[in-house]
C-alpha cells in the first residue's frame, strides 16, 4: 500500500532540497537549439537559477531576465516586458523565446500571456519560423520536474499549433523520445545511441545530450549550444510512436497523441536489467530488425557484475532523496540488486510515488538525516545532503540535481545495459567503503 | 530619495554623497544581471554559524543561499543548516504569519540555537506580512533573540544593498547586546567588516594578525559565532577590509561606541604594509608599531626571497580582467607587484568606490569598459594580445568557452590568496594557469581537420 503523504506535524522545512520549478523550465529550453529563456522576476530569482544550473553542468546557461523594479509591481510590467522581448529579439535572434513568470508576478497579476500576444503582432513579419511563448511558474508548487515536463509541454503545444492537426502520413522508422529530467546528457545520448542502433531515426525533445554535455563547438554565446532545432520539431507529429522516460513526460507524449493519433509507451525509468529488457523488445517490435552484437555483449557484461555485486548489496539499507520519478526508477533496480531496505523522500507529489514499494514520503532532508541515523548503510541525493550525510556517519553518493563539486556529473550514464553496469559500480564501491571502513 | 533625510541611499562617510542626485531610472532589461539583496543578506549574515537562518518565504528563495561550496564553515552546530518556511499555495491565500511563528518555535525548541534570523522575501512583503510582531511575539514565548532582516529582492537591483540592510539589522539587535567579559578582552583587539572571499579568506588574514600579536574579536562578517558578533562593540579598532558594503554600520559604530574605523585590504604587498600601518596608527601604541614594523620587513623579505622565480617568469605578461565587485579592485596591486601589465579591465557591477578604486590603482594605457558585454572583452583580449584573463563569478564561461587561459579568482577555491602567503599562492595559481598544456592543445586541429 502505498505510505506517501505530506508531513503535517511540522510547518516549516529544514535543509529543503526542492528545486523551484523556473529551474526545471529554464533546463528544458536548454534542450532546444537557439532557444532563450526570459525570466521575470526579482534579480535574484534569475541569479539563483543560472547559478545553480551552472555550477551543475559546468556549463554556461541561456538565461535573461525582465528587471523587475517596485514601480513594476504597482503599475504594471507590461513595458518592461516588451522592452525585454525586443531586446532579446534584436540583439540575439532567438528562435524559441518563453517569458517565464515566478510567484512574484503571478502574485501581482501579470498578464504574460497578453504582453507576449501583443508583441507578436507588432511585429508580425519579422517572427515567422520563431515561436515566442510565455509560461507562469511560480515556485510555490511543484518542483524541477514538474517545471521541467510543463515547459516540454508548453513548447509541444506551440509546435502542434503552427503546424495544424492535419493527419499525415506516418513513418514507421521515426521515433519521438522525451526524456525526463532525472537523465543526464549522457544518458540522453546512450539512449539516442541504442535507439538508432535499430536503424530508428529519433527526434528527442528537449535534447541535453547535445547542449549540456560540454563542447567547445560554438564558442561563447547568449543562446543555447545544442538541443533540437525548432525546424525539424514539427516531424515529431508524423513518427509512429512515442518513447516518454519518465512519468512526468507523460503529459507532452499524450499531446503528441491527441494531435496526430501516435501512440505512445511511457517507461518510468531505464535502470535496471528488467527495464532495459523491455525497452530493447519493445525496440525490437517497433522496428522489425535484430539488436546488435554490442548490446548481447553489455547485458552478458551486466549480468556477470550483478554476480559480482550479489554479496555486496544483500542485505543493506539505502535511502534516497530524489525527484519522484528518479526515486521509482531507482527503486525498482535496487529491488533487483537484493537491497533489503529503501526509503525514499520525495520534495513534492506526484502519482509515480505510489510504485515505489516501500513508500516514500514528501519531506525535506532533516527527514532524511533522521532516517540515516536510524540505520543506513548508504545516502543517495544532491549535494545538499551531504553535509547530512556526515553528520550522521552514512557513505554518501551523489546524485541528482544538483550536485556540485564532481567532475563529468552530466555524462555519467545509468541507462540501458551498460549504465547500469556503470551505476552498479558507482553505488557498490560506495557501499565497499564504508564496509572497509568499519572493519578498520 | 529626499535629500538630507537620514536614509540608507545617504551615507554621510560616503564620496557620492554630495554628488547630484540622479533620481528613479527605469532599469534596462536583460544582458547585465545584477544581484539580489535578500541574497546579499543572507550571504551577510550565515556565516554568523550557530545562529539559525530562516528563510521567510517559496521554495526558490533558499536555494541561491546554501549548501554552496566555498561557504562550509567548521564554527558553530547550524552552519550548514537551512532554514525556510516554504510557502506553499494554500499560504499565499491565507498568509504564512502562523507558519511563520510556529517554524521559530520548531527551530526554538529543537535546535537551541543562541539567535535566529527571520529574512522576509518579495513574497512575504506583497502578502503584508507583520514580520517585526511575529518576531517580537516569538521572542516573549521562546526567550532568545529572534532578529527580522528587511531586503526582499525587490527593494533593489543589488547584494550589496542587501548587506548594508543586514548591517542595519546587526547594528539594530545584535551589537552591543553581548555582556562584558572581561578576561575575554586584550589590549589589541580590532574588528574585521566587510566582505571577503570566504572562509579562507578569513582564516589566513586572522592568522597574519596574530602573527604580529593583533586579536580579531569579530568578523562581520565572517565565519563567527553570535556572541562574538554580540560583543564586538568591545574591539578598539574596526577595520573595513575591501568591501565599503557595511560602511554605515563602522560609521554608526564610531558614532555610538567611539570605535575609530579605516579601509584597507590584505591582497598584496603594499596594501598590508598599508593596513598594518593603520591598525598601528589607530592603537597609539609605540611598542606594537616597533614590533610591526619589524613584522612586516621580515615578512616581505622571506616573500621576496620566495617569489623571485614566480615574478621573474610573469614579468610583462599582460592581463584582462573580467570581474564584479571588490573582484575588480583587489587583485590589481598583487597583479603589479608580480610584474604583470593589465591591458583592459571589464566592469559590471561596481559601485562608484570600486571604479575610483581602480583608477588609484592603476597605471597609464589600461582600458575600463564600464558595462562590459562579452563580446568586447573578448575582442580586446584579442586586440592586445594578452596572455590571460582573470575573471570571477559568472564570467567563468567567456574564456573557457572561447579556449582562452584564465584564472577564476572566485571563492570556490581552496587557498587563500589574502596575507604574504596569499601573494604568494596567487602568484603560483597565475603560473599553473599560464603553464596548463590545455591551452596548446586545445589550439591543435583533430586529424580530420587537416
Amino acid at each position: 500500500m502505498n505510505l506517501y503523504r505530506e508531513n503535517i506535524s511540522k510547518l516549516l522545512s529544514v535543509n529543503p532540497f526542492r528545486v523551484s520549478q523556473a529551474v526545471g523550465g529554464v533546463l528544458a529550453l536548454q534542450g532546444f537549439f537557439r532557444s532563450l529563456p526570459i525570466i521575470y522576476g526579482a534579480h535574484g530569482c534569475v541569479e539563483a537559477i543560472g547559478q545553480l544550473l551552472s555550477q551543475h553542468f559546468r556549463e554556461p546557461v541561456a538565461l535573461e531576465n525582465v528587471t523587475i523594479h517596485d514601480s513594476n509591481l504597482i503599475f504594471g510590467g507590461d513595458d518592461s516586458a516588451r522592452d525585454a522581448l525586443e531586446m532579446a529579439m534584436s540583439r540575439y535572434k532567438p528562435d524559441l523565446t518563453v517569458l517565464i513568470g515566478t510567484s512574484l508576478t503571478e502574485m501581482v497579476g501579470e498578464d504574460l500571456e497578453n504582453d507576449v500576444k501583443q508583441f507578436i503582432q507588432e511585429r508580425a513579419g519579422a517572427l515567422r519560423k520563431k515561436l515566442v511563448l510565455s509560461l507562469h511558474m511560480p515556485d510555490y508548487e511543484g518542483s524541477l520536474e514538474t517545471g521541467y515536463a510543463r515547459m516540454t509541454e508548453r513548447v509541444v503545444e506551440a509546435v502542434i499549433g503552427l503546424s495544424g492537426k492535419t493527419a499525415r502520413k506516418k513513418r514507421r522508422n521515426r521515433i519521438n523520445l522525451l526524456p525526463g529530467p532525472h537523465l543526464t546528457p549522457g544518458d540522453v545520448m546512450e539512449l539516442k545511441e541504442i535507439i538508432s542502433s535499430f536503424g530508428l531515426e529519433v527526434i528527442t525533445l528537449p535534447d541535453l545530450s547535445s547542449s549540456l554535455c560540454g563542447h567547445l563547438l560554438i564558442g561563447n554565446t547568449k543562446l543555447s549550444r545544442g538541443g533540437v532545432p525548432l525546424d525539424y520539431l514539427d516531424k515529431m507529429l508524423t513518427s509512429g510512436c512515442t518513447i516518454a522516460v519518465g512519468g512526468c513526460m507523460e503529459g507532452a507524449a499524450r499531446l503528441i497523441e491527441q494531435a496526430s493519433g501516435i501512440p505512445y509507451r511511457v517507461f518510468p525509468s531505464l535502470t535496471g536489467l528488467q527495464a532495459t529488457d523491455d525497452f530493447f523488445e519493445f525496440l525490437i517490435k517497433e522496428s522489425r530488425s535484430d539488436v546488435e552484437v554490442k548490446y548481447r555483449w553489455q547485458r552478458q557484461i551486466l549480468l556477470d557484475s550483478m554476480l559480482d555485486a550479489r554479496c555486496v548489496y544483500q542485505g543493506k539499507s539505502i535511502i534516497a532523496a530524489l525527484e519522484p520519478d528518479h526515486l521509482l526508477g531507482l527503486s525498482e533496480w535496487l529491488g533487483e540488486m537484493g537491497v533489503k531496505v529503501f526509503r525514499a523522500v520525495a520534495p513534492s507529489a506526484s502519482p509515480v510515488l505510489e510504485h515505489i514499494k516501500d513508500g516514500a514520503i514528501i519531506g525535506d532532508l532533516e527527514d532524511m538525516e533522521r532516517m540515516a541515523k536510524e540505520g543506513a548503510d548508504l545516502w543517495i541525493g544532491s549535494s545538499h545532503g551531504e553535509p547530512g550525510a556526515q553528520r550522521a556517519g552514512v557513505a554518501f553518493e551523489p546524485m541528482g540535481f544538483p550536485v556540485f563539486g564532481r567532475l563529468c556529473t552530466s555524462l555519467a550514464v545509468s541507462v540501458g545495459y551498460r549504465g547500469t553496469t556503470e551505476l552498479l559500480g558507482r553505488v557498490g564501491n560506495a557501499l565497499l567503503t564504508t564496509e572497509s571502513g568499519v572493519r578498520k | 530619495m529626499p535629500k538630507g533625510r537620514n536614509n540608507l541611499f545617504v551615507e554621510p562617510d560616503c564620496e557620492h554623497n554630495n554628488q547630484e542626485k540622479k533620481g528613479c531610472v527605469r532599469p534596462k532589461p536583460g544582458g547585465v544581471s545584477r544581484g539580489c539583496p535578500f541574497a546579499g543578506s543572507l550571504a551577510a549574515l550565515t556565516p554568523i554559524a550557530d545562529a539559525a537562518h530562516l528563510v521567510h518565504g517559496t521554495a526558490g528563495c533558499l536555494e541561491s543561499g546554501w549548501g554552496h561550496p566555498g561557504n562550509r564553515i567548521d564554527t558553530g552546530s547550524l552552519s550548514g543548516y537551512g532554514f525556510s518556511t516554504q510557502l506553499n499555495n494554500r499560504d499565499m491565500t491565507m498568509g504564512g504569519e502562523r507558519k511563520l511563528l510556529q517554524s521559530i518555535g520548531y527551530i526554538a525548541v529543537n535546535y537551541r540555537p543562541p539567535a535566529i534570523f527571520v529574512y522576509a522575501t518579495c513574497v512575504t512583503v506583497l502578502l503584508m506580512e507583520d514580520i517585526d510582531s511575529i518576531c517580537e511575539e516569538a521572542e516573549q514565548v521562546w526567550g532568545l533573540p529572534v532578529i527580522p532582516v528587511h531586503s526582499p529582492g525587490l527593494t533593489g537591483s543589488s547584494g550589496n544593498m542587501g548587506r548594508k540592510l543586514a548591517g542595519e539589522a546587526l547594528m539594530d539587535r545584535v551589537i552591543g547586546k553581548g555582556s562584558h567579559k572581561r578576561e575575554e578582552i586584550t589590549e589589541f583587539d580590532i574588528n574585521l567588516i566587510g566582505e571577503y572571499s570566504g572562509t579562507e579568506e578569513g582564516h589566513s588574514i586572522v592568522e597574519l594578525l596574530a602573527k604580529a600579536g593583533i586579536r580579531v574579536l569579530a568578523q562581520i562578517t565572517g565565519e563567527s559565532r553570535y556572541e562574538e558578533v554580540s560583543r564586538s562593540h568591545l574591539a578598539k579598532v574596526n577595520m573595513v577590509v575591501c568591501s565599503r558594503s557595511m560602511i554605515t554600520l563602522v560609521r554608526k559604530m564610531k558614532d555610538k561606541y567611539a570605535i575609530p574605523y579605516f579601509e584597507g585590504s590584505f591582497y598584496g604587498e603594499r596594501e598590508i604594509r598599508f593596513a598594518m600601518r593603520q591598525i598601528g596608527f589607530h592603537f597609539h601604541n609605540p611598542d606594537l608599531d616597533k614590533r610591526l614594523h619589524r613584522f612586516i620587513r621580515k615578512e616581505e623579505e622571506r616573500l621576496r626571497a620566495e617569489l623571485a622565480p614566480a615574478r621573474k617568469a610573469l614579468k610583462g605578461k599582460t592581463a584582462v580582467l573580467y570581474t564584479d565587485g571588490v573582484d575588480s579592485w583587489i587583485y590589481l596591486t598583487m597583479l603589479q607587484e608580480l610584474g604583470l601589465k593589465i591591458a583592459a579591465i571589464g566592469t559590471n557591477r561596481n559601485a562608484q568606490e570600486d571604479l575610483s578604486r581602480i583608477r588609484e590603482r592603476l597605471t597609464n594605457g589600461t582600458q575600463i569598459i564600464n558595462d562590459c558585454d562579452d563580446h568586447q572583452i573578448v575582442k580586446i583580449y584579442r586586440d592586445r594580445k594578452a596572455d590571460l584573463m582573470i575573471v570571477s563569478g559568472r564570467n567563468e564561461f567567456v574564456p573557457l568557452k572561447e579556449r582562452i587561459p584564465f584564472l577564476n579568482v572566485a571563492p570556490d577555491r581552496h587557498v587563500s590568496y589574502a596575507g604574504y602567503d596569499g601573494v604568494s599562492n596567487f602568484a603560483h595559481d597565475l603560473l599553473g594557469t599560464l603553464e596548463q598544456p590545455v591551452w596548446v592543445i586545445s589550439g591543435k586541429s583533430a586529424p580530420w581537420e587537416g
